[in-house]
């Protein structure tokens, strides 16, 4: 079968593949597209509701001579202000970030005190009766800065000399991170050549289209109630209360549908000021950031990755040396778990005797760098995929075949404490590249071209690890009289169909239809654990909560079925959404209606992922999360202009648990990853943040996006999730640029290094014009 | 300076808004998204980038696509808005409506009535796009969860089926 028929028959296939999951809708999308659902703006004020507006700093590094808000005070309709001389005794640091594997220290106020540190840190909040008059006011507080010289470069943060950020830390450097295996030292001696390669990846915005920060604020009688676009809402619950002092149950946190997130939908150091100003004037406050506000509140770690490889004559790889410089801007925010993502994540997906791997983070003046959609990954593989192909051309051995030789095999270990590889590299390599009708072989880059269009392919593969930590997870169901099950749990809907996920798992697993499941929106008050919406945690710890909670209620029925109906619970079960024993049988309706028409019936179910332990680099995960990627692109020599004609991406997701959903994660990183390829980059000059809104940060459009995308998942079932899932939300993104990047130089003979790879760094790269 | 804007000056509107006519006085300055989340409670419309670039607040007036975030209320005098909430005939859904949710066209959703609006501007033009068309049509309507394989998917769809 030639090639096109293959990919013509996949096509086919993929199609009788989505109709045959016989899938109902996702659950949230009948909200979404008729304007009912609704998100933080949407819900309807509380009543007396108070409106508030923040004064961010203009300056990236500066000392606050004085704030003086005394005629924004006295403007009328305005109830209240809070900025660093306006706490009421309160400490305005923000509690320190939790990592397991590191001890971090408090370093951010929620409103700026001594200095600022960023273009957009928060220098106060005022509430007011409208939104226009809070608008105003925020406009008359007079703030004297006394500027001071940015820092914008994380290296240059940790050069000697270089002025320190936060004084009495004495450094800029916020952690150190290593991962070592083997005797690196002996890998080099043993190798044939080596290879040096350097690749940047600038600092972005997570650019989620509902903005950071709205939120209905209400602090009355000691206790809290928030309705915020967050991710992790019960996490968030701990943070609250132990900032304001307040015993955790007294914190409530509701979370509407969520419009996108990321990594960036936390609780801002606004909703603090908007929760301090509530219960100063005991009215609700209201929060509606506009999107330069947004703009200013998260970013992603800018990263430099500089390898050292080592190869054997035969090609195989001996050794790696890696040392990474993070760049968190301005306060710890995501810094740790990034910095710790990119060690873990910087030998790629490959069999290397000998490694060695140094990360260093340091802070700079850049809004402070959070987790982003394959956090610390996407840097990291768009370092390792681009030298792995850089090194095999240099080798002599086409990329495919060197990729093949080194790529881990399943069942092989990485490293102690890992989970053996789950996957078959070659097998994804094979459906990637035949997608884009290519059979792998470079083309001849260097022969003259008969125009000055340029044509090449590329691959690069991903080895996202799976969900890592977070605890224990736990969800709760119930089911009344009409034998309607509902799920509460603390899992927002931030875009991914996480409602639908525990829909079909809830369905499933009890034998109903997905139209007798409800899911609740996340309400902490319902005390139920989870560690939130990231680092592909959903589907395996909340999926598997799910399920426990779906078994454990099937218990319960059978309990009350021999209770009410007679025999011993062990003569009774549930088969197709039925409670039998021996030929008779009763619908869940029926059984629950025997103690009345108002009963309930309610079971616990929870997951707990492996442990994580200070001693293993790795621990704390169950699987791995790998895909392949291929591109085709093509380079207009005389302009630099770059086009992707097809682009092919294979994730292994052991089992999509709704296959259309998880097909448009698959694409759906693809298309950000696109973004972060070919245009995406915040830029800082004179000491301040220049592109901070929409209409001065590219992001991809739907033209951009070839037609020729072909997104498709390998099913073999054998992941630890709820029927064979795995995590795989994150794996995709993390290939777009080194498959782009690599097909560039199979077009052109030459490297962008450094991300955006724009129309100006491709004719550097081929010499015509200047450095 | 806002200290001079005169917030007094109103204007008296008459408007159709999915089919119901609406007739008030309403501040000069007023945009159109704050007229049709803030007047008549119709929340679909989004507010994301403020500055006519993202696409996620589009409406039709007279079934012409506008960003109903720069678009000030008075202007749609005399006019007829469309916006999310009247795509639907009761229960029925705009064969638009029924083919983003087939084909996943939204994920977070928050663009998503902007992207459905700006879709049906589209086929009230050119029942028959090609995804070229599509694509040209909805530069400037963004989304970040990347779903355009599927909005591209829906919109050819539901262009099928009107025909």
């Amino acid at each position: 079968m030639g090639i096109r028929n293959w990919r013509e028959a996949k096509i086919e296939n993929l199609k009788s593949k989505i109709e045959n999951h016989e899938e109902s809708p996702r659950i949230d999308l009948q909200d979404k597209v008729t304007g009912a659902a609704k998100y933080i703006d949407d819900l309807p004020d509380l009543p007396g509701m108070t409106y508030a507006a923040t004064l961010l700093s203009p300056y990236s590094h500066a000392r606050i001579r004085a704030i003086d808000s005394s005629k924004a005070e006295r403007l009328p309709g305005v109830l209240g202000v809070v900025h660093r001389d306006r706490l009421d005794g309160l400490n305005p640091l923000l509690p320190a970030h939790r990592h397991e594997l590191f001890q971090l220290t408090a370093d951010q106020p929620f409103v700026a005190t001594d200095k600022v540190r960023f273009d957009g840190e928060l220098v106060a909040v005022v509430a007011a009766e409208d939104m226009r008059t809070a608008l105003r006011a925020v406009e008359m507080i007079e703030v004297d800065y006394e500027p001071l010289p940015p820092l914008f470069d994380a290296t240059e943060a940790l050069a000697p000399g270089a002025p320190i950020l936060h004084e009495s830390r004495g450094t800029n450097l916020l952690l150190e991170d290593k991962l070592e295996w083997g005797d690196v030292k002996r890998g080099f001696k043993e190798a044939d050549r080596v290879f040096e390669e350097v690749y940047t990846s600038p600092a972005m915005f997570h650019h989620p289209m509902e903005p950071i920060g709205g939120c209905v604020a209400q602090f009355a009688n000691d206790e809290i109630n928030l309705w915020a676009p967050t991710s992790s809402p019960f996490r968030d619950t701990g943070e609250i209360a132990h900032f304001f002092g307040l015993d955790p149950e007294k914190v409530r946190v509701r979370v509407p549908y969520v419009g996108g997130g990321f990594g960036s939908k936390v609780i801002t150091s606004a909703i603090f000021g908007a929760l301090f100003l509530s219960r100063k004037i005991r009215r609700p406050v209201r929060l509606a950031p506009s999107a330069q506000e947004s703009f200013r509140q998260n970013s992603r770690h800018a990263m430099v990755y500089k390898a050292k490889i080592g190869v054997k004559s035969d090609g195989a790889l001996a050794a790696l040396q890696v040392d990474l410089v993070v760049d968190t801007g301005a306060y710890t925010t995501g810094g740790a778990t990034v910095t710790h993502n990119a060690a873990i994540s910087a030998w790629g997906c490959y069999r290397i005797p000998h490694v060695s791997i140094h990360a260093r983070c340091a802070y700079t003046n850049k809004v402070p760098a959070s987790h982003t959609r394959a956090t610390g990954k996407v840097q990291t593989t768009w370092g390792i995929e681009c030298a792995i192909d850089s090194v095999a051309r240099q080798m002599g051995i086409e990329p495919l075949e060197f990729r093949k030789k080194n790529a881990l095999r399943r069942g092989e270990f990485v490293a102690k404490g890992t989970p053996a590889m789950d996957t078959d590299y070659s097998e994804l390599m094979a459906e990637a590249t035949a997608a884009i009708q290519w059979n792998g072989r470079s083309s001849s880059s260097g022969l003259p071209r008969a125009s000055h269009f340029a044509r090449g392919r590329g691959m690069a593969l991903s080895l996202r690890h799976g969900s890592q930590g977070g605890g224990r997870a736990y969800a709760m169901a119930t089911i009344d009289a009409r034998g309607v099950v509902k799920i509460h749990h603390n899992t927002p809907e931030i875009g991914q169909g996480t409602h639908n996920l525990i829909s079909v798992v809830a369905a499933k697993t009890l034998g109903i239809p997905q139209s007798e499941v409800r899911v609740a929106q996340p309400d902490t008050a319902m005390q139920l654990p989870f560690a939130g919406v990231s680092a592909q945690r959903t589907t395996m710890q909340m999926g598997k909560a799910v399920e426990n909670a779906g078994e454990n209620l099937k218990q319960e029925l059978i309990r009350l079925a021999a209770q009410a109906k007679g025999g011993k619970p062990e003569e009774w079960q549930v088969v197709q959404g039925r409670l039998c024993r021996a030929e008779r049988s009763f619908t869940f309706s029926e059984i629950v209606r025997t103690l009345g028409g108002s009963a309930v019936l309610k079971s616990i179910g929870s997951h707990s992922p492996p442990p994580t332990v200070r001693e293993s680099a790795f621990s704390g995960m169950d699987h791995w999360a790998p895909s392949a990627a291929a591109a085709e692109i093509e380079v207009d020599c005389e302009t630099g202009e770059l086009r992707v004609l097809q682009f092919s991406v294979i994730a292994d997701a052991g089992k999509a648990i709704h296959y259309a959903s998880a097909k448009a994660q698959v694409e759906g990183g693809v298309v950000m990853g696109f973004g972060h390829a070919l245009f995406e980059e915040v830029v800082y000059q004179e000491g301040q943040l220049l592109n901070g809104h929409t209409a001065e940060y590219r992001l991809p459009v739907m033209g951009d996006i070839p037609e020729a995308l072909y997104a498709s998942m390998v099913e073999n079932e054998d992941g630890p999730g709820p029927f064979g899932s795995k995590g795989m939300s994150q794996t995709s993104i993390v290939t777009v640029a080194p498959a782009i990047g690599n097909a560039i130089y199979d077009a052109i003979g030459v490297r962008v290094r450094d991300l955006p790879i724009t129309a100006e760094k491709i004719l550097r790269a081929l010499g015509k014009i200047g450095k | 300076m806002q200290d001079e804007l005169d917030t007094s000056q109103t204007f008296a509107l008459s408007v159709t808004v999915n089919g119901r006519p609406w007739s008030g006085d309403v501040p000069v300055e007023e945009t159109l998204i704050e007229f049709l989340r803030g007047r008549l409670g119709l929340t679909g419309t989004k507010r994301s980038c403020e500055a006519q670039v993202c696409g996620a607040c589009t409406v039709l007036v007279d079934r012409r696509p506008i960003s109903s975030c720069s678009y000030l209320t008075f202007e749609a005098n005399g006019k007829s808005v469309l916006t999310i909430e009247g795509l639907a005939i009761g229960e029925q859904l705009d064969p638009l409506q029924a083919a983003f949710i087939r084909n996943i066209g939204a994920q977070c959703g928050y663009c998503t009535p902007g992207q459905i609006m700006a879709a049906k501007a589209l086929l009230l033009e050119n029942p028959s796009p090609t995804r070229e068309q599509i694509a040209h049509w909805l530069r400037g309507n963004i989304c970040r969860c990347g779903a355009y394989p599927g909005i591209a998917a829906a919109i050819l769809e539901a262009s099928r089926e009107k025909r």
